[in-house]
């Protein structure tokens, strides 16, 4: 074989890798579904609990609306989301980033637990927006978006925040925090993908 | 560097047959990006249709590149194809071997 044809050969197949791993990378690791879902059921359930501190009731009746209005909802989407989806492929980072907000669920459940029942003093109640934003740092490099990672830091910063402010008002912090940290997010990743699948549809 | 039969380095003993085939390498580079993939996500990314992508599927999974996965998705049968130790060895020494000869080529391209 001359060496022209075997460095075309060799372009060739370098083409055909590239092709493919430039396909691999627009596969989507998250929609942004589950960020607004979560995030609009923590503010709506948060404002509940506001609105209950005025009649004072008691702390367990919390504790059960928290279970009842936010994390019951929240799991069965997610576990209807996650089972109904039409798996063709698993990507390596949806499996990490799945173990990461599993890791997440499960520090805040015990977190408002604990400082329901005040067993935490409420300066604990920082870990969600720390840990929230730890983990979009990760995902930023995994989903290719760099202002995620602009997300992340405003949660850190948030939850610093929350520790000079009152405990009263520190809530209201995290509501916002989720809001402008969770459900925006959500909208604009939501945006993404459907536009990063019309553009795959169109090619 | 060229040999005196002008080879810069597609020496038949060092190619791996089974990657220098164009819709093996991509099948097998697709699956070094993830986990598993399923067929119809395979056929999607190749555009082969469905006999040559599994014939080739066979090939590699006979030499032990790829290990092929029957589950179920509700009650359809699906099948998921993940890329071996083996696999994963030969795509990294493939892709050296073309590395080296774009190398050679750049360091004396006559």
């Amino acid at each position: 074989m001359k060496v022209e044809q075997e460095l075309e050969q060799v372009q060739k197949q370098l083409a055909v890798m590239r092709d493919i791993v430039s396909q691999c990378q627009k596969l989507v690791v998250e929609d942004g579904t589950l960020y607004i879902l979560w995030g609009s059921l923590a503010v709506i359930t948060s404002l509940i609990t506001y609105a209950l501190t005025w009649f004072k009731v008691p702390v367990w009746t919390l504790v059960v609306l928290w279970i009842v209005a936010f994390y019951i909802p929240g799991s069965f989407a997610t576990y209807k989301k996650v089972h109904t989806k039409k798996k063709h492929v698993v990507t390596f980072g949806e499996r990490a980033i799945g173990r990461l907000w599993l890791g997440v669920l499960f520090v805040s459940v015990v977190s408002v637990i604990l400082s329901l029942v005040s067993l935490l003093p409420w300066q604990g109640i920082i870990v969600i927006p720390f840990s929230i934003g730890l983990v979009y740092f990760p995902l930023a490099v995994l989903l290719d978006w760099k202002p995620l990672t602009a997300f992340g830091l405003v949660w850190i910063a948030g939850g610093a925040v929350m520790l000079v402010v009152p405990a009263f008002y520190s809530y209201l912090v995290l509501d916002g925090l989720i809001v402008v940290c969770e459900i925006i997010p959500g909208i604009l990743i939501k945006k993404r993908v459907h536009k990063l699948i019309d553009m795959a549809q169109a090619e | 560097m060229s040999d005196d039969t002008g080879e810069i380095g597609f020496k038949p003993d060092a190619i791996d047959e089974l990657l220098h085939n164009p819709l093996r390498l991509a099948i097998v580079t697709a699956l070094s990006q993830v986990e598993q993939g399923d067929f119809n996500w395979l056929k999607e990314l190749t555009r082969a249709t469905d006999g040559n992508l599994a014939t080739h599927l066979r090939k590699l999974e006979d030499s032990s590149y790829i290990k092929v996965t029957k589950t179920y998705s509700g009650r359809k049968p699906v099948t998921y194809y993940a890329l071996t130790d083996t696999g994963s060895i030969a795509l990294k020494n493939y892709i050296a071997m073309l590395a080296s000869i774009v190398k050679k080529f750049e360091t004396d391209p006559h």
